[in-house]
């Protein structure tokens, strides 16, 4: 901050300047956060009117304990700090956060962190907190979907960046919280076979063309595939299963493309390489999916581009959409 | 292609492309000694009284701790009885910054580059032992000698450190075939797949050649080898998994058949070191014939003639001319006169030929000279 304005040369108003570059010059501060911190300084109590991330380096320069502070901390945290000291406040009762008021994909991430043994520990809390935060997500469309089927990447490749840990597959995990609820009758197919979804880690290949093949013999409306894209068991039998199937097989496939089963790719992973995600297929319409919430509209605006619905449904869904984000953080 | 392994579709970066050997089940009574894991594992004991037969892979750093403390590479793959017995013939490694980089807290995959092919055609052929440890403590202090530039680390190919990284081992995985811009670099086969899992980030600091390093480095991407599922006869999803299967056997068909090939070369020689239990150690090494495929390498086999496990080196030109010298003498008993004459050649020219393949230090300095001397008399 401090060196950016002082490149951007930028006049800072008030005490934005003496709070920046000559903080102890000022005996007292008139804007409150500016007061607080320089408190903060000298006085273990006013610690606690600061935000959690702020306080928290106070805390250790007045070696308060971790304990005592995060009890007395408390009321400032919001609710993703409160979701991300979990683990480290497990002792502090007070802490203690409802996992159900948590979002979609922060609490997968979260479930995800947790050992496979604390996992199958706590697996009433964390199945109970994930379906509460999928409905709440869902909304008004559950149930909505009819025959959904999802063909869920927990291949190697899930693992992700070492920024964000099992981004990838944390965003699979929400998304099929959330279709299990959006659908009627609902097939989760994760690529390593394994039906046990909380226990889910990433490991072995990505054999998305078998399962694909897999998912579309349940004979679903809706089939929605979550993966990086890196179809590699055997490499291009996904793109070769997806050309067949809308070319021959697909019941609709003569008919106006609004009968023919719907399938939509959302890759959580942006290729840096072209500057896109990974695309399975050029029949396949394919979307970048950042949180499990954005696909209710992704799969949206995937129906648009196929020409299943038309731009007055698309604009009412988005608005609608945009309501509940705004109602959200109001 | 090999009796027990299944080849699985291969995955591709860049110019890298690795395919996975599977294994329905891992070979009983064969593990990785358990000294060689970061943390070891235990072996469940077999009800049959059969005791556990363990190996130790070529170049392994590992520190032995029976009596010295220092990091010593294995020379030369061995069997040993069940994590008891001495430790395997080993070499000292010095560590120099230059030599080696770390891969645990105290194991690499290598010897000092050149020393463990050179370790390899000396074991292969049983050459002249006290010249090669005259040889390797020159080396040893100096660190990488003039000759390096033959073998490179896996790190310094381009792309493989990557492609391993990322690369999605197989449920049952016991082993893989590397390849650098379509050439065969290396085949690897452990008997368990937790002895595969152990190893595979240590590939990246196996050895590899001047071709492959070379391949790497021109970074001309793996083709795709993928055939497209004809759809002309495709009615149903059955009919499409059938064709997705045949597809995949066509695969692996293709790939032993055509790309590995001339991994095994029915012309090369096999011998067999060490009996264990029923498990055979052997070498084998090529034809070495030129403008082909050498490669040499180490194969540990059940008694049923399964391989549990398998290391190859691809062989450089020049080290196949090496190679071929080698085998001409070590045929005539490494005397020059008989071979030179089976060459069709003088001893002059055979000496100054071994010189200029890099085995000058074979020969001892007079006697070269005396050759040299010959050679500019009569130009």
């Amino acid at each position: 901050m401090k060196v950016a304005a002082r490149h951007a040369h930028l006049r800072l108003r008030g005490e934005q300047r003496n709070f920046l570059f000559a903080p102890f010059t000022v005996t007292a501060f008139t804007t409150p956060i500016f007061e607080q911190w320089r408190r903060a300084h000298f006085a273990q109590a006013a610690i606690y009117e600061l935000p959690y991330t702020v306080a928290e380096g106070f805390a250790a320069l007045h070696g308060i304990p971790r304990e005592t502070f995060l009890e007395r901390i408390e009321p400032r945290m919001t609710r993703l700090e409160r979701l991300r000291a979990q683990t480290s406040a497990a002792k502090v009762e007070a802490v203690r956060a409802d996992l159900r008021e948590m979002p979609l994909t922060r609490l997968a991430s979260y479930a995800l962190s947790l050992t496979l043994d604390e996992r199958s520990a706590r697996r009433a809390e964390l199945t109970e907190a994930l379906r509460t935060a999928a409905r709440r997500v869902a909304g008004a469309a559950r149930g909505s979907w009819g025959r959904v089927a999802a063909v869920l990447d927990d291949s190697y490749s899930a693992l992700g960046s070492g920024q964000k840990r099992r981004r990838p597959l944390a965003v699979a995990l929400a998304s099929h919280y959330l279709l299990e609820a959006l659908a009627k009758e609902y097939t989760p197919l994760w690529t390593s076979g394994r039906t046990d979804e909380l226990l889910t880690y990433p490991s072995g290949p990505t054999p998305l063309g078998a399962r694909i093949i897999d998912a579309l013999e349940t004979g679903p409306e809706r089939l929605l595939i979550v993966s990086d894209g890196w179809d590699n068991a055997p490499p291009g039998l996904a793109a070769d299963v997806l050309r067949i199937w809308r070319t021959r097989l697909d019941p609709g496939h003569r008919l106006a493309p609004g009968q023919r089963v719907m399938i939509v790719h959302l890759n959580p992973v942006y290729d840096a390489g072209d500057f896109d995600v990974r695309r399975l297929a050029p029949t396949v319409p394919t979307a970048g999916i950042r949180d499990a919430e954005d696909l209710p509209a992704l799969v949206e605006l995937a129906r648009f581009a196929e020409g299943r619905v038309g731009l007055p449904k698309l604009r009412a869904h988005l608005d609608d959409r945009t309501a509940r984000f705004l109602g959200d953080r109001a | 292609m090999m009796l027990g392994l299944e080849t699985r579709p291969a995955q591709v970066w860049g110019s890298v492309r690795l395919v996975p050997l599977v294994r329905d089940e891992p070979v009983p009574y064969l593990r990785m000694h358990r000294r060689l894991y970061e943390e070891p594992v235990s072996v469940v004991e077999s009800g049959d009284g059969r005791a556990y037969v363990s190996f130790v892979p070529h170049a392994f750093v590992a520190t032995w701790s029976d009596g010295d403390q220092t990091p010593a590479a294995s020379y030369g793959t061995r069997l040993l009885e069940r994590d008891g017995g001495a430790a395997p013939p080993r070499m000292a490694v010095r560590f120099t910054r230059r030599m080696a980089r770390k891969a645990g807290r105290d194991r690499l995959r290598f010897l000092p580059l050149h020393l463990a092919v050179e370790g390899y055609l000396a074991l292969h052929f049983g050459g002249p032992e006290i010249a090669w440890e005259e040889w390797s403590r020159r080396a040893v202090a100096r660190g990488l000698s003039p000759r390096c530039e033959e073998t490179y680390l896996g790190l310094h190919v381009r792309g493989l450190e990557d492609a391993l990284r990322i690369f999605e081992i197989h449920p049952g995985q016991c082993g893989v075939l590397v390849y650098v811009g379509e050439t065969l670099a290396s085949a690897f086969a452990v008997p368990h797949p937790d002895d595969y899992r152990a190893l595979h980030p240590t590939l990246v600091e196996d050895l590899f050649g001047e071709l492959i390093y070379m391949d790497g480095l021109l970074g001309m991407p793996a083709g795709d080898l993928s055939a497209p599922i004809d759809d002309t006869g495709i009615k149903s999803l059955d009919d499409l998994r059938t064709a997705a299967e045949l597809c995949q056997a066509e695969w692996a068909g293709f790939h032993d058949d055509v790309m590995a090939g001339q991994l095994f070369d029915e012309d090369g020689s096999r011998q067999v070191v060490q009996h264990l239990h029923g498990f055979e150690l052997a070498r084998f090494l090529p034809s070495f014939g030129l403008r082909r495929e050498n490669h040499i390498g180490e194969t540990i086999t059940g008694e049923d003639g399964r391989i549990a496990y398998l290391k190859t080196f691809r062989l450089s030109e020049a080290q196949v001319r090496r190679g071929y010298l080698l085998k001409r003498l070590a045929e005539h008993d490494w005397r020059l006169g008989a071979t030179a004459a089976a060459l069709g050649a003088d001893k002059a020219g055979l000496a100054l030929r071994l010189e200029r393949a890099g085995f000058g230090y074979l020969l001892r300095q007079d006697v070269l000279d005396h050759y040299r001397a010959q050679a500019r008399k009569l130009t």
